[in-house]
């Protein structure tokens, strides 16, 4: 083969074809895709292409759901062109939790040996249980490993501290770049080891002084944090290279003062347990890009047309070999998000708006039209000292904020009934809003200023034709009732 | 598959040094394991003992 511009399709085909896929070989794959330019953003839609091949001839030849529908017999790879990403798995449903939830051994692959169980969190509904495969474990370990090989190099492998996620069952096992310490904050014993595990400096041939990274759930990473503060501890003075956090909205605010706290990025990760990965929020353009193994689809609410820019469900597939007990091929994550096609890399671009059910939207002139994303209310309302957060950690006694990475109290409804239509935004205050009703109001005034200047949504522009009406009311402590655990 | 690799690299023109220093794409990874794999303390004695075996 001489014409690079024909390599993404030889390798597209072969690797489609081949026996066996080599995990090293993948990694080094999509680690060329990553580079910046044409050619390598042609190869990742290659490796997407083949590895949807992949994926879904195991799925119809080994899962009695996908055996069972005809969609999937049907698809095949077009033939000497690389076709499009966005019609790539164009035509083949879309799976959604309910669905997957009501027959999960359906969708349970009989060629592969049970390793692990996880489940969702249940946060938003029914904990879906998620099979995961000896085979499947053993790929992504291998895959990791190569993947994050370059750390390991220069003869000092780093310490890094990890909050587990205890909340999705047996964790998936892959081996770390260096050491792996790990630790909780969740009572007051846990905390004390972290804090101290974080803060010591060690001793051990091989590995960096002290540790580097320092991973986990934001609500966690937060509390830690705060604790740091509170006993008069600089964070800064730990010498971390990186934090990351997953498990929940990291709001800019919190971002923002991680990042001052520890004096280092903060890379935030949007996961779910179902698929394998998920994206990292780009330090270049702050968006979400998704990780290279993922093929991720944004198609409009209602239907399967897709979006090229704007707001739209996210829907996943996690290809074979990463998942090979129960795939999840177009798996609709429940997630609105933002879709840019803002040319910082090949990968898909997205911010998170929120659950899909939790947005606000009203029908105008046979439309739908977006009112209100929970996550662009999440962020105005993490900026306000004055509002009420959940008391997430009331049980670990030597925190004394122990809010830190709680969600806000705050309750969104639209009154049909009302003439015109009443968007009604109710965020709860620490202290009474008569006592302070000059503050109260600035709150209410912000709040409001920043839901009719959210991107994506129509909300000023409905209010200035008289279609809706905005109303923020700051009501008092206790007035609420307790928030979801998930945006 | 190591054909494949070798394919893939002529055609970019990357070199393996090249792409192996590069310390954000190895966060990239270490950031990914890290928080997909919630790592559990048998998967950090075996790195351990992996990182020992190594040297």
């Amino acid at each position: 083969m001489d014409d690079p511009a024909l390599m993404p399709l030889q390798v597209r085909d072969r690797l489609a074809r081949m026996a066996r896929v080599d995990p090293g070989g993948l990694a080094r794959l999509f680690s060329l895709s990553s580079l910046e330019g044409d050619l390598p953003a042609r190869l990742l839609h290659a490796l997407h292409a083949a590895l949807a091949h992949r994926t879904i001839a195991h799925a119809r030849a080994n899962v009695p759901w996908y055996r069972e529908h005809p969609e999937y017999s049907r698809w095949a790879l077009p033939e000497g062109y690389p076709g499009r990403p966005s019609e790539l798995l164009a035509g083949l449903p879309v799976l959604d939790r309910t669905l997957v939830a009501a027959a999960p051994a359906r969708f349970a692959a009989e060629d592969t040996a049970l390793g692990a169980l996880g489940h969702t969190s249940g946060s938003t509904g029914t904990p879906l249980p998620v099979r995961r495969s000896v085979e499947e474990a053993e790929f992504t370990a291998a895959y990791f490993a190569h993947l994050s090989e370059p750390l390991a190099r220069g003869g000092r492998r780093p310490i890094s501290l990890n909050l587990p996620n205890a909340y999705h069952g047996t964790p998936l096992r892959l081996p770390a770049p260096g050491l792996s310490l790990s630790s909780g904050v969740t009572d007051d014993l846990l905390l004390a080891e972290t804090a101290r595990a974080v803060t010591a400096r060690y001793d051990l041939p091989g590995y960096g002084t002290h540790v580097e990274y320092l991973s986990g759930l934001v609500n966690h990473v937060l509390l830690l944090t705060g604790h740091l503060l509170e006993q008069g501890s600089d964070p800064g003075a730990v010498g971390l290279r990186g934090v990351s956090v997953a498990g929940g909205t990291a709001a800019p605010h919190w971002r923002r003062f991680l990042r001052a706290a520890w004096g280092c990025p903060v890379t935030d990760r949007f996961t779910l347990t179902e698929v394998v990965g998920g994206a990292s929020r780009c330090r270049r353009c702050d968006l979400f890009h998704l990780d290279p193994h993922v093929f991720g689809e944004v198609l409009e609410p209602g239907s399967s047309a897709p979006v090229a820019e704007g707001p739209g469900r996210l829907v996943l597939t996690a290809f074979h070999p990463f998942v090979q007990m129960q795939p999840m091929v177009r798996y609709d994550t429940g997630d609105l998000v933002m879709r840019f096609d803002n040319g910082c890399g090949p990968a898909l671009a997205f911010e998170f708006l929120g659950k899909h059910g939790r947005a606000v939207s009203l029908e105008h002139r046979g439309r739908r039209r977006w009112l209100l994303f929970p996550a662009e209310l999440n962020a105005v309302l993490a900026e306000l000292p004055d509002v009420r957060a959940v008391e997430w950690a009331s049980n670990v006694r030597s925190v004394h904020d122990r809010t830190l990475g709680g969600l806000p109290y705050a309750r969104v409804r639209l009154d049909a009934s009302c003439r015109p239509p009443e968007l009604l935004v109710e965020v709860e205050l620490r202290y009474g809003p008569h006592f302070h009703s000059a503050r109260a109001e600035e709150v209410g005034a912000r709040v409001a200023g920043r839901l009719r200047a959210s991107a994506g949504t129509a909300l000023a522009e409905l209010e200035a034709g008289g279609a809706v009406r905005l109303r923020v009311a700051c009501v008092p402590p206790g007035s609420l009732p307790e928030p979801a655990l998930k945006l | 598959m190591h054909d494949l690799v070798a394919v893939a690299e002529r055609a970019i023109g990357e070199s393996k040094a090249q792409l192996d220093n590069d310390q954000s794409r190895a966060l990239a990874a270490q950031v990914t394991a890290e928080i997909v794999a919630e790592v559990s303390a048998e998967a950090s004695a075996r790195a351990l003992e992996e990182g020992l075996q190594r040297r």
